[in-house]
């Protein structure tokens, strides 16, 4: 599975993402809808960072690529790139 | 653009260096250092474009150095602050906007004091709780539970510590008020017991103490020592979880740090049910028994230390109408005690009893005039 599956696969695990084009689907701001909550999202962080080899930093974090499901997609693909 | 009404800036350190300010927006608690041309143009909007500006990157989350260290978010003693960025007028605008010093409009600005949606969330600003968990959650990454006891307690979490504020005004005042209150044979339950250490200090009065909290981590370090005393996990949100204690069994109950739970929201749930505790509570206490209460001052918790070391003075931002600050007004503190037949028998604003050089100067001397903690003393007198 590459990056985007992954990360498709976990949302679709937490109970799915909306839209039925992928395009929707990666525009979707996940934090809005509710679809995990704040202890949800630092288990998302850790399962990513352990998952990718990757370290997210208090930038990444606050950046507006991190709040769409697109975004951090590509974040995660820079920053593997990049490790 | 127009300057936010919510600012003020004052000099750090002018003995030594007149020239370099602090300007902060009070209820965001967001500044920069700056020099008195920055202002200038705070003044006149219409400062010349080519004329440069010095600024100091000073703001810092300073909860982080520790729960009750200098809570200003600002980098003390500007000899400290190193070289100036030099700017021009367009980059110290675009600072100004992101610290909230220069604003679109003050309705949309007035928009964003709300609760934080999220842990990632940077459009509202938050309550205090939401902004420390933000920053330990995503910054330093580490468990709040766990940073908070480091704050308070010792490593194990056996003892308090000394160098701050928790050791020099809380516990000291504790080491008087308890043996004041507590007599050998006694029976008492401390709600929201957290690792136990205070269930411990009542114990060695010779008390018969049932500490509970609803934090396991918590009460797994209790029971590393527990003394003779029971510790209990429970989860103190739910109305009947004390049900299955006995009627009017306890001399004394006792919380600390715990009340403000009942009133303001905490990691994203509402308020536990302080109607439902006020009632436990009045059904566990003996007639003659004594609810004590050593909770955050209504007022003065967590305020900015500003001004010099040896007179700190502070700025209120909110009293009766709580969005920042975690904990609830005097009167609705107690209301619900009172409206259930309790009295305040005794209240005190603990303050340091002696010097303490283990602990900021300032930090003293600001807890000297403007208390940290409140104590009560309510007992029941009527049943209806």
């Amino acid at each position: 599975m590459d990056t985007q599956d992954i990360v498709l696969k976990f949302f679709e695990e937490k109970g799915g993402l909306p839209g039925d084009r992928l395009q929707e689907k990666l525009a979707c701001h996940y934090l809005d809808i509710k679809i995990i909550d704040s202890m949800g999202i630092i288990e998302m962080i850790s399962l990513f960072e352990d998952k990718f080899k990757i370290r997210f930093e208090a930038e990444h974090l606050q950046s507006d690529e991190f709040q769409t499901v697109g975004g951090l997609i590509t974040l995660i693909k820079r920053l593997r790139a990049h490790s | 653009m127009q300057i936010c009404p919510d600012v003020i800036s004052f000099p750090e350190s002018p003995e030594c260096y007149p020239d370099r300010w602090v300007i902060m927006n009070v209820f965001t608690r967001d500044c920069i250092g700056a020099g008195p041309e920055a202002i200038q143009l705070l003044g006149n909007p219409q400062l010349a474009e080519e004329k440069q500006f010095r600024v100091w990157d000073i703001w810092h989350f300073s909860h982080a150095d520790g729960l009750l260290a200098d809570p200003s978010r600002f980098r003390r003693q500007a000899g400290l602050w190193g070289e100036p960025k030099i700017i021009k007028k367009s980059d110290l605008v675009q600072i100004l906007i992101e610290k909230s010093i220069f604003i679109d409009d003050l309705k949309s600005y007035r928009e964003r004091f709300k609760r934080k949606k999220s842990i990632l969330d940077k459009s509202n600003f938050g309550n205090y709780h939401e902004q420390l968990g933000q920053y330990l959650l995503t910054v330093a990454r580490c468990d709040p539970a766990l940073w908070w006891v480091s704050q308070k307690f010792k490593e194990g979490a056996q003892e308090i510590r000394s160098d701050n504020l928790y050791g020099a005004v809380q516990h000291a005042f504790l080491a008087e008020w308890l043996p004041k209150k507590i007599r050998s044979g006694q029976t008492v339950l401390d709600l929201g017991c957290g690792p136990g250490v205070i269930s411990k200090m009542m114990a060695n009065l010779g008390a018969k103490v049932l500490g509970i909290d609803p934090n396991a981590e918590f009460i797994a370090l209790a029971l590393k020592d527990a003394r003779g005393i029971h510790f209990q996990q429970r989860n103190l949100d739910c109305p009947d979880i004390l049900a299955d204690l006995p009627d009017h069994s306890y001399d004394i109950i006792f919380m600390s740090d715990a009340l403000l739970f009942y009133f303001v929201p905490y990691q994203g749930k509402i308020p536990a049910d302080i109607q439902a505790l006020v009632r436990q509570v009045k059904r566990l206490l003996k007639p003659t028994g004594s609810f004590l209460s050593l909770e955050p001052h209504p007022v003065f918790y967590l305020l900015p230390w500003l001004g010099g070391s040896e007179k700190p003075f502070t700025i209120i931002t909110e009293y009766l109408f709580s969005q920042w600050r975690i904990n609830p007004p005097l009167s609705i503190l107690v209301k619900p005690f009172l409206q259930k037949g309790f009295v305040i028998t005794e209240l005190d604003e603990l303050k340091p009893q002696k010097e303490n050089s283990s602990v900021d100067p300032r930090a003293l001397n600001f807890a000297k005039t403007f208390p940290l903690w409140l104590s009560l003393e309510m007992k029941v007198i009527s049943n209806d």
